[in-house]
């Protein structure tokens, strides 16, 4: 069976972990694991998933302030996405008024046309 | 004037076409990574509720008078998601943006006004056509109409001549004219778009990579939690599975059996789910590159080879012919 080390689990570490703290749980859980796949003994199974639990519960922690702090991350992201969008809106908005420049010149000629049809000495 | 109009655009307006295409490939490459982190962080939060009900039933095992199931932890809450899909769906908006720009050259407003413009000219064209035929190598229109009318009254004789405008300029000669105002539009188009794209693109970049980044970031968290609850869901089982072998259980045969086949398909979906997640972090990666190879293209004052310059010189031809075909002939 396998025996945590007790003074990593019962410490409290500070979240976010270390890399090398991380790495510690991370191994530490890995062989649990593989602690719990190697039997199919009711005791060990019983006696090491409550530490396979504490250990991820560590981990989890750990994962959650990324989470939060990716949260904070998109927030911020979004305002800067928004704010080129509304550039790119403006600019799409420039190129529609080329159309109708020349939408309007079409207008004027057609107008032309009428007052020279209509008044063949102008 | 056409022909000028024409061979301004061909000249200034040739890295366009590579432009829409890198716009459509980021669109193309946005797609994916918008659609599977949606469904990634659904299934995160379904299997950790799944994982949840589990863990009640250990608490409730071990008479744990500490467990309360309204407080029950959530992996990530409605505002958390709500603000990664907000940020994915700004992207598409940008990227949807980029691609309307860059396709603004071929556009049916342009073109419905080019065809007005040149079908109104029916009456200018009694002075211009000559020239304009002259210029786009046209046979000149036969179709106005001259009168002369001799009229004798008390001994006088006088004369006057009338000239009707008809048909002032053949369909040749209008489309001519429409196709070359069509060029100036789509030179005023790439003018202002090549003005105002590139650095908007630019300065883009870094909050695209950025984004990329956390979102990679976050799906690799994402990642680590759901292998843990699988773990830990496949560890429970076979507990429950191992305390229901106990002497005096007495456990229906195939319940048993039953609860056994489970674990194989919880393994299934634990390496689907990781599969998933490490080719929407691939997606997420080609995001990035995609997004970098674009803002690349519009700092480079265009490095292609001679060859893909006049294979766009074609394309932009090709475009204005099409354009020219679509005028009707009368």
């Amino acid at each position: 069976m396998v025996g945590p080390p007790l003074s990593i689990i019962h410490g409290t570490p500070a979240i976010p972990l270390s890399p090398e703290v991380r790495a510690a749980y991370e191994d530490l859980r890995t062989k649990i694991q593989a602690g719990i796949d190697s039997t199919m003994d009711l005791a060990t199974t019983q006696a090491l998933n409550p530490w396979w639990a504490e250990v991820d519960q560590v981990l989890t922690k750990d994962d959650l302030y990324k989470l939060n702090a990716d949260t904070a991350a998109f927030n911020a992201l979004l305002q800067q996405i928004n704010y080129t969008n509304a550039g790119l809106k403006t600019l799409q908005g420039q190129i529609t008024s080329i159309a109708s420049h020349f939408a309007m010149a079409a207008d004027i000629i057609a107008a032309i046309d009428k007052v020279l049809t209509l008044v063949p000495g102008v | 004037m056409a022909a000028m109009l024409v061979f301004g655009l061909l000249v200034t307006g040739c890295s366009l076409t590579p432009l829409a295409k890198r716009t459509t490939a980021l669109s193309a490459a946005i797609a994916p990574v918008v659609d599977q982190s949606a469904a990634a962080f659904r299934d995160a939060v379904a299997l950790n509720q799944l994982r949840a009900d589990y863990e009640a039933v250990v608490a409730y095992e071990n008479k744990d008078d500490t467990y309360n199931p309204r407080n029950t932890p959530v992996l990530l809450s409605q505002k958390d998601i709500q603000a990664r899909l907000a940020v994915l769906a700004a992207l598409q908006v940008y990227s949807k943006s980029l691609t309307e720009i860059t396709k603004g050259t071929d556009s049916p407003e342009l073109d419905a006004a080019s065809k007005s413009v040149g079908s109104n000219l029916t009456s200018l064209g009694n002075d211009l056509a000559p020239s304009i035929e002259s210029v786009l190598g046209i046979a000149a229109s036969p179709a106005s109409t001259t009168t002369t009318t001799v009229t004798t009254v008390s001994g006088s004789t006088s004369t006057s001549t009338s000239s009707t405008a008809t048909t002032a300029l053949s369909p040749a000669v209008r489309n001519g004219i429409s196709t070359g105002i069509n060029a100036l539009g789509q030179f005023l188009v790439y003018r202002t778009v090549e003005k105002e794209l590139p650095g908007k693109i630019v300065e883009m970049d870094p909050h695209v990579q950025d984004l990329c980044n956390v979102l990679a970031d976050d799906i690799q968290t994402l990642q680590r939690i759901e292998s843990r609850d699988y773990d830990r869901i496949l560890n429970l089982e076979k507990q429950f599975i191992l305390e229901d072998e106990l002497p005096g259980k007495n456990v229906n045969p195939q319940e048993h059996r039953a609860e056994i086949m489970k674990l194989p398909e919880i393994a299934r979906q634990q390496r689907e789910a990781n599969e998933k997640l490490a080719s929407l972090r691939e997606a997420i990666d080609k995001l990035a590159r995609t997004h970098h190879a674009l803002a690349l293209e519009v700092q480079q004052d265009n490095p292609e080879t001679l060859k893909q310059k006049l294979a766009e010189l074609a394309d932009v031809g090709s475009n204005l012919g099409k354009f020219y075909s679509s005028l009707s002939a009368n």
